[in-house]
């Protein structure tokens, strides 16, 4: 049962584990091995709390449904195993209110999905290119992206008392991931994703009357990815594939390296989309295609 | 058993330096204990290539169980294993080759890239030009 296997792998988890679930941040200075020993628990546990979440939801339903089924069907005198009506009634609050207290639980103990469907393969990919004693520098922050502490500024306009549409929009900045390592072949990679949402806040008064609110997010996710290439290795070209998906370039060419970077920005409207993974690997995968093996003068 | 004959790396491959101690139940080659696994339900040896492949094409047809047995290997190496392939075609990406073993026929449909390219420039003169002028045309 999904429910107890959750709550088995949360309390397999190390302290250190938890502390990253309890405060949503850490920054690491960790080999590849290590950092995904850290994650690999997390990312199975989240994966559970997520499903055993919606199963008790489910369970709360069924429960209230069948108490109301009992209940037009004993006219209201429900009697099994002989116990007496308030027993049973009993039993059944208590389950219901057992089975809220977990969807809380599970609620506050959730990582955002980002983290399992994201950071973990990222790593993995990435560290599969490393050497085993490399370490990766890695800034997660996974507090939630509308927080006041991420809040760049607010607008609102209110047109005064009684008097509709209000509106409120709120802009945050949520850098949440941060990275960077050296790759097997000596170059440097940075990578990170800044999320910037846009949380739009309106109410309004419909023609009969009613007040409605509706709040609406609309988030940028800008990934971005350098690679500081070395000169003795690689030769770099910039051309229009790069740029060709309307990611950003920004090129510095050093004495030693070649330092490269692209910038791609996604949109999406909800708090809990994903970035996937692709978009970060795609990025890596264009600038190394653009490298060339540095011409030896012999 | 001879050398692991795991082509390690996502955007550079390389050769294993570790001793081989078995065979891959699915491809027949041989492997390190790094590079292989259990394959799920079946009690048998499989390498990080094959699982991976098998993974990629178990999401591919939405053929996933609920509690699917592929979940433990979903958060390790043998997902980036089974994703390269998938990540290679799909975005037209070579990856670098860094070792001396090219004509292993697992990897050929890989369109891979050797840095001994450095050498063609070294010993012929015509080569070091094409390439030249191919880095021009980017240029312009
Ligand atoms: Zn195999
Ligand atoms: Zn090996």
């Amino acid at each position: 049962m999904v429910i107890v296997s959750a709550l088995k792998k949360y309390f397999a988890l190390d302290s250190k584990q938890k502390e990253f679930i309890r405060t949503g941040q850490r920054i690491f200075l960790a080999r590849p091995e290590e950092l995904l020993t850290f994650l690999k628990p997390l990312a199975g546990f989240d994966k559970e709390c997520d499903s055993a979440r919606s199963r008790c939801g489910l369970f709360m339903f069924l429960v209230i449904l069948g108490w109301f089924v009992m209940m037009i069907f004993t006219g209201g005198e429900p009697s099994i195993f002989s116990l007496r009506p308030a027993t049973i009634h009993f039993f059944i609050v208590a389950i219901f209110f057992t089975l809220l207290f977990l969807y809380f639980f599970f609620r506050k103990i959730d990582i955002h999905n980002n983290l399992r469907e994201f950071v973990v393969p990222i790593i993995n990919s990435i560290s599969q290119d490393m050497n085993k004693d490399e370490k990766i520098r890695l800034k997660l922050d996974f507090r939630g992206k509308c927080i006041p502490a991420k809040q760049l500024k607010q607008e609102k306009h209110d047109p005064g008392w009684f008097s509709y549409p209000k509106e409120t929009i709120t802009f945050y900045r949520d850098n949440w991931l941060d990275g960077s390592a050296i790759l097997h072949d000596g170059s440097k990679l940075f990578f990170s994703v800044t999320d910037l949402p846009r949380k739009l806040e309106r109410s309004k008064k419909n023609p009969r009357g009613k007040i409605k609110s509706k709040t609406k997010y609309k988030i940028k996710h800008r990934i971005k990815v350098g690679l500081a290439l070395k000169n003795k290795n690689y030769s770099f070209n910039e051309n229009e594939r790069l740029t060709a998906a309307g990611d950003r370039l920004k090129h510095k060419q050093g004495e030693k390296r070649n330092v490269i970077s692209l910038t791609r920005v996604l949109i999406s409207n909800s708090v809990d989309s994903v970035v996937e993974p692709i978009s970060m690997l795609a990025l890596i995968g264009k600038i190394l295609m653009s490298a060339r093996p540095a011409t030896v003068k012999g | 058993m001879a050398k692991c004959q795991m082509k390690k790396g996502f955007f550079f491959l390389r050769e294993c330096e570790n001793q081989a101690t078995t065979t891959c139940t699915v491809c027949g080659r041989e492997f390190c204990n790094e590079h292989m696994r259990i394959i799920p339900g079946k009690n048998q040896p499989g390498c990080l290539d094959c699982l991976g492949k098998q993974m990629q094409t178990q999401k591919d047809e939405k053929a996933r169980k609920k509690d699917d047995d592929y979940d433990d290997y979903y958060y390790d190496s043998s997902w980036s294993y089974g994703y390269r392939y998938h990540y290679y075609r799909n975005n037209n990406y070579s990856p670098w080759y860094d070792g001396d073993d090219l004509n292993d026929s697992y990897y050929s449909e890989l369109d891979v890239r050797s840095f001994d390219d450095k050498e063609i420039d070294e010993v012929g003169a015509d080569d070091s030009l094409d390439y030249q002028a191919e880095a021009n045309v980017f240029d312009s």
